[in-house]
């Protein structure tokens, strides 16, 4: 017989198990080291600042809904909606909402009791409320009003003190997410079981590994620019000051040599949470398990060389060459994930879960932000659509086709894991159904704007475009409609949802493999993880998965022997 | 038969249920040191290719630079700071030795040796400012931008050192307690960090200074 | 539990069919794609609109297999591996196929070599330089674009003189002008921050960069060749848009190029009146300020109805002659005008925070110089901005240098005609003249 293991077989009592309880509310509220509780803090911030970014881009399609300016007072409020937008997505909601699901899940996943550093984590998480903080009051100032991109001297000479706010609100985030960064690397590599070796290690591991990796050695670049920054802004130095001897270019070459890899580091994760729905939910393994894992890292690596694809209109023209080839390049490991998942799914038993329907829908989007991709690293094209509707479609089939989606795939799948109940399915078929068809309806029209000749950032444009924005607006309100409806599901089920137990899924990964939610130190006993995470369909599998059942929630059935 | 699994190969627990032992404690703490420093080594590189960019492209205002800068306090200063790395091993050693007054004896030196090279710094950069060289930019002045391709590296490395004063006297408060007579972790990371600082200025000293 | 434990994925003939009819699907899907392609481009109006656009039909193509690839094995997925009923059984554990993924991997790298060298070529051909650029009367003429917050200005460096031997500068405001076949090769730059000028009907853009004015500014290139388009009428108008973010009037900052049938067209309709219009200044400053006050970017910044400015940053100049008296005490309306243009620092009016350009005979921008007797028909244009001018109008051939004198401790050299029958000598100007000019002024810009 295969060796078969699952933890808490002995040791751990019925009474121990029905002693879990939820956390109090108020564990929530206050400091704590615990990877459990900062992980919910910080889905919960995230999701917080997603409503705020979500209610600007209401804004901003309403703005639109004219060619005129109407809605807003002047074009420079209209600059801060979509700035503050862009950020609050970016820094403030999808970046800190992948820490919160690494928080909650990786330790889990790795049978480990805490993160490497629990103060540390801690810490990490209680600078991201302060620096919202700081940046939305830039709204009592004069609110920054350069894009997410802030580009000099827009944002040095011309704008105001929100524009200092931003910045050091950026500032207090990228140390976030460095101090957070470390913490995963070393939780990933120095925590695991002696059982689980690196090609064992859950997908989702992977990919927050490579993130980590990326974040550790992207964000200090970030760091950088912004400490020039709030020199020029505050103490007159000239580092983007042409005529100072200062070079604008120099932001844009360190802005986006962070803020590319920032692009993986928003979507990576959201990758590894795929490969472990799809796998779970078609009840089949990762297809080609190393080169998923690998092609992660193959992104990481090929995603520092492409930065200056953004810069396609400003660099000097010979130097734009280099940056296409590589760009396109990383299509290349891209490709590989996706041609796995179908893999995966292919021949699988799948179960239309919420969490299934939204990794198919990430799927079938991010592979629109795919080809749009490589469209725009073709650089004669990429000439003509630079800064317009076509690159404002292309990353948000990427960040919200991709991320987004991913988000949501990974709160239907272990919502029960962190609350003990289950969410409602037929809800979130209902707002899956909302989700995808409000974001195809608002977002596939803009490829079409852009390529017509519709720039981005403009709260007046030309009247031919009207009845396109008109369209895009309605579905974008459908699109914002339908995020109540998770909210409500959210908000239902934590009170009312069935009660999950503590494999719902028929899980082979650690995760799953203690109470819903798991008590205070994650496992009674040190766990031994299933030598294979995906190997789904063998009797050793099933074995284990009976056993973890066994052993939470049908244990009073179990024959004498089982303690 | 999926029973009988479950009761016959469950883990066994560890002893040390709850808790890291300390050396994979020790472990994880250099391996975040590391991941650290490197992200630290990415900030410092790009002053320090603004640096080296500035230079190229001003060789005139660099040469002016070096003859009026005076090399001598800055040798001293760098001497300083050598020393205190040294102090830093030693510290380490006659902890490790179990000898915890030698130790505070030595990052006390340590912390000594920093606090002396920042004073000099801070009288270096009155000498500028005397000269006339600013952060900010003049457009009247001889010395064009290097008052910032200057001060934005130096002063952020001077910025560390003080970082490293204070850590210096929070270990000796710690271990004045016994804290490291088991496990001198601690002062390790700190070592680690001095060292680092150290490394950074005798690249900026050669670029600036010498070359 | 009915597990196949260790099968391979089995693939029923019903898929297979499914599989065939939906290829059949997608080719037919992809080139029903390509027949919209021309619908979502602009105008084909330049010879690297063909290029650029060749390209993208063939990403068209390439990305249309890899989507209708990726929905169809998704499609077929979710249909064929569906769990029917109440089946909890687990799928074939199959961990991989070692040839798939290296075909995978393969080639799609073959794929994006391919895109990457077709890519390579159309930008080759776009971007070498041309001979023969700006040619206008058999000679190669510089063109200028200036970017300032949130207007464009367009400049030819004539190469003619005028009889005093100044430079003719043609200043063509946010308009550019050029005629079919010229190889159009422009000069870029900034006044303040990053702008991006795209013309998108020429598929081409190019950032505007700030440099430091004392080295000659950052300027950045941009070329097309505009070419025929079948039953266009000529001149026709392509827009002119920003695309980098600027500010506050971004969407606002545009213009357009007008292209001309042929370089004869181009001559008789705009190159030599607007040379004529240089040579032959209004005898009335009233009518030579209307012109040249239209060469300078005022209308980036300030709201001027009777020119049609909608600037947003900079107090409105609508009526700015009932005001100008009472702004500053001591100071005359006409020294009031005057002060504000060349000394624009000197005093700001109230809610509005942000510093006009300097204006003047020495200052950095070539853009921005302005000669006295440039102020001084500029100040005399605004003095009729108004009902009642605060504006001394009876005397203004007098009183306006006699401001700038005050003012500036400068003497202005009257060298155009005060002829004794102008229209100001009567406090209104005629306005009738004016109406003429502007008149003259809309067919320049717009024929």
């Amino acid at each position: 017989m295969a060796t078969i293991a699952v933890p808490l077989g002995g040791g751990q009592s019925r009474q121990e198990i029905e002693a879990v309880r939820r956390p109090a509310l108020s564990e929530y509220l206050r400091w704590s080291v615990d990877h459990k509780i900062i992980g919910v803090q910080y889905g919960v911030t995230s999701l917080l600042f997603f409503i705020i970014g979500g209610a600007l881009a209401m804004g901003i399609r309403l703005e639109l809904w004219t060619p005129e300016l109407d809605f807003m007072v002047s074009g420079a409020a209209y600059n801060s909606l979509f700035t503050m937008h862009g950020t609050i997505m970016i820094f403030l909601f999808i970046i800190p909402m992948w820490a919160a699901y690494g928080n909650f899940v990786v330790p889990l996943q790795l049978g480990a009791k805490d993160m490497a550093f629990p103060w540390l984590n801690a810490f990490a998480f209680w600078l991201i409320p302060p620096a919202g903080v700081v940046m939305l009051l830039g709204y009592f100032v004069s609110p920054a009003e350069a894009g997410w991109t802030s580009y000099p001297p827009l944002s040095t000479l011309f704008s105001g003190d929100g524009q200092t706010l931003w910045a050091l609100g950026a500032h207090l985030l990228g140390l976030s997410s460095i101090l957070g960064s470390i913490n995963f690397i070393v939780t990933i590599l120095n925590m695991r079981p002696p059982e689980m070796t690196i090609w064992r290690m859950p997908l989702l591991c992977w990919a927050v590994l490579a993130t980590s990796i990326i974040a550790v050695m992207a964000t200090p670049f970030l760091a950088g620019a912004l400490t020039l920054l709030l020199l020029d802004r505050m103490t007159g130095t000239t580092f983007f000051d042409a005529s100072g001897g200062g070079d604008v270019l120099l932001w844009q070459n360190i802005f986006w040599f962070y803020s590319h890899p920032a692009v993986y580091i928003m979507v990576l994760p959201g990758m590894g949470v795929l490969s472990e729905v799809l796998s779970i939910h078609s009840r089949k393994p990762v297809f080609g398990y190393r080169m998923v894992g690998l092609s992660s890292m193959a992104i990481a690596i090929v995603g520092f060389t492409v930065w200056a694809h953004h810069m396609f209109t400003s660099l000097q023209p010979e130097l734009r060459i280099p940056f296409m080839i590589t760009t396109m390049i990383i299509a290349v490991p891209t490709g590989i994930k996706m041609f796995s998942w179908l893999g995966t799914i292919w021949g699988g038993k799948i179960r239309f879960t919420s969490a299934m329907l939204f990794a198919l829908g990430f799927m079938s989007m991010f592979v629109i932000g795919g080809i749009t991709g490589v469209m725009l690293a073709a650089l004669p094209f990429d000439i003509h659509v630079h800064d317009t509707y076509f690159v404002v479609s292309h990353f948000h089939f990427v960040l919200f086709g991709g991320s987004v989606f991913a988000i949501y795939a990974a709160l239907y799948h272990w919502f029960p894991k962190i609350t003990g109940r289950m969410m409602d399915e037929t809800l979130g078929r209902i707002h899956f159904v909302f989700t995808y068809l409000g974001f195809l309806i608002t977002f596939f029209p803009m490829h079409i704007v852009g390529m017509l000749g519709m720039p981005r950032r403009v709260a007046v444009y030309d009247p031919a475009f009207t009845d396109f924005n008109r369209l895009i607006s309605l579905a974008a309100f459908v699109l914002g409609f339908s995020t109540f409806i998770v909210l409500y599901n959210i908000a239902r089920s934590y009170f009312h949802g069935p009660i999950a137990g503590a494999n719902p899924w028929r899980a082979l990964t650690l995760e799953w493999a203690t109470t819903s939610p798991p008590p205070p130190t994650n496992f009674h006993d040190d766990p031994i993880p299933y030598e294979d995470p995906y190997g789904y369909g063998t009797k050793a599998a099933t074995a284990y998965i009976e056993a973890i059942d066994m052993a939470f929630d049908r244990r009073e059935a179990a024959p004498s022997g089982a303690d | 038969m999926a029973e009988m699994t479950a009761t016959q190969l469950s883990a066994p627990a560890h002893d040390d249920h709850g808790h890291m032992s300390a050396e994979e404690h020790n472990e994880n703490m250099k391996l975040g040191m590391w991941l650290y420093l490197a992200s630290e080594i990415v900030i410092f590189s790009m002053m320090i290719v603004g640096y080296v960019l500035f230079r190229i492209n001003e060789p005139d205002v660099v040469e002016l630079a070096h003859s009026k800068l005076g090399v001598g306090l800055v040798t001293a200063n760098t001497f300083v700071l050598l020393a205190s790395s040294f102090f830093m091993v030693m510290g380490l050693r006659a902890m490790q030795q179990g000898n915890r007054q030698g130790m505070l004896r030595w990052i006390g030196a340590t912390a000594l040796g920093g606090a002396v090279f920042l004073a000099g710094q801070y009288i270096e950069y009155s000498e500028l400012a005397h000269l006339g060289i600013t952060l900010g930019y003049d457009i009247e002045s001889q010395w064009q931008t290097f008052g910032m391709r200057f001060y934005a590296p130096t002063f952020f490395h001077g910025a560390h050192v003080f970082v490293g004063v204070l850590w210096a006297l929070e270990v000796m408060r710690r271990g004045a307690k016994g804290r490291y007579d088991q496990n001198p972790i601690g002062i390790e990371m700190f070592g680690l960090y001095w060292h680092f600082v150290d490394v950074v200025w005798i690249m900026l000293f050669t670029l600036i200074y010498l070359v | 539990m009915a597990n196949n434990y260790g099968n391979r994925p089995s693939i029923s003939p019903t898929t297979i069919v499914v599989a065939a009819v939906y290829l059949l699907v997608s080719v037919v899907g992809i080139n029903w794609f390509t027949t919209f392609i021309p619908g979502i481009f602009p105008p084909q109006a330049s010879a690297e609109s063909k290029s650029v656009d060749e390209l993208f039909f063939i990403l068209m193509i390439v990305g249309g297999i890899v989507f209708f690839l990726i929905q169809g094995m998704l499609l077929i997925s979710v249909i064929a591996f569906r769990a029917r009923g109440d089946d909890t059984s687990d799928g074939p554990t199959y961990h991989g196929n070692m040839v798939l993924e290296i075909v995978w991997t393969v080639i799609p790298s073959l794929v994006v070599v391919f895109l990457a060298v077709i890519s390579f070529n159309v930008w080759s051909q776009n971007s070498a330089p041309k001979a023969n650029v700006n040619m206008v009367n058999g000679a190669s003429i510089p063109i200028n674009v200036i970017g300032a917050r949130y207007a464009w200005t367009h400049t030819y460096e004539t190469g003619r003189l005028t009889p005093n031997g100044d430079a003719i500068i043609i200043n063509s405001g946010a308009n550019l002008h050029t005629y079919i076949g010229q190889n159009v090769d422009l000069s870029l730059q900034t006044q303040d921050v990053i702008h991006s000028y795209w013309v998108p009907a020429m598929r081409v853009k190019q950032d505007l960069l700030p440099g430091d004015p004392r080295q000659g500014g950052r300027p950045t290139e941009l070329r097309f060749t505009p070419v025929r388009i079948e039953g266009v009428v000529y001149p026709a108008e392509y827009p002119i848009v920003c695309a980098e973010l600027c500010g506050d009037g971004h969407g606002r900052m545009r213009g357009a190029v007008i292209v001309y049938e042929d370089e004869a067209q181009y001559l008789e309709q705009f190159f030599e009146p607007a040379i004529h219009a240089i040579l032959n200044p209004p005898a009335d400053p009233v009518l030579r300020g209307e012109v040249e006050i239209q060469n300078y970017i005022c209308n980036s910044c300030h709201v001027l109805d009777s020119l049609g400015w909608t600037g947003l940053t900079g107090p409105p100049l609508n009526g700015i002659a009932d005001r100008a008296g009472e702004r500053v005490p001591g100071q005359s309306a006409e020294e009031y005008i005057a002060n504000s243009i060349w000394n624009s620092g000197a005093f700001r009016v109230p809610g509005y925070d942000q510093q006009m350009a300097a204006f003047g005979p020495d200052v950095v921008d070539a853009a921005n110089v302005m000669t006295p007797e440039q102020l001084y028909s500029i100040v005399a244009y605004l003095c009729t901005q108004g009902e009642q001018s605060d504006c001394d109008m009876e005397n203004s051939v007098t009183a306006i240098p006699d401001a700038i004198m005050t003012v500036f401790a400068m003497e202005v050299d009257i060298t155009f005609g005060m002829s004794d029958d102008a229209a100001v000598e009567d406090g209104t100007p005629d306005t009738g003249a004016v109406e003429e000019a502007a008149e003259s002024n809309a067919q320049n810009d717009s024929a």
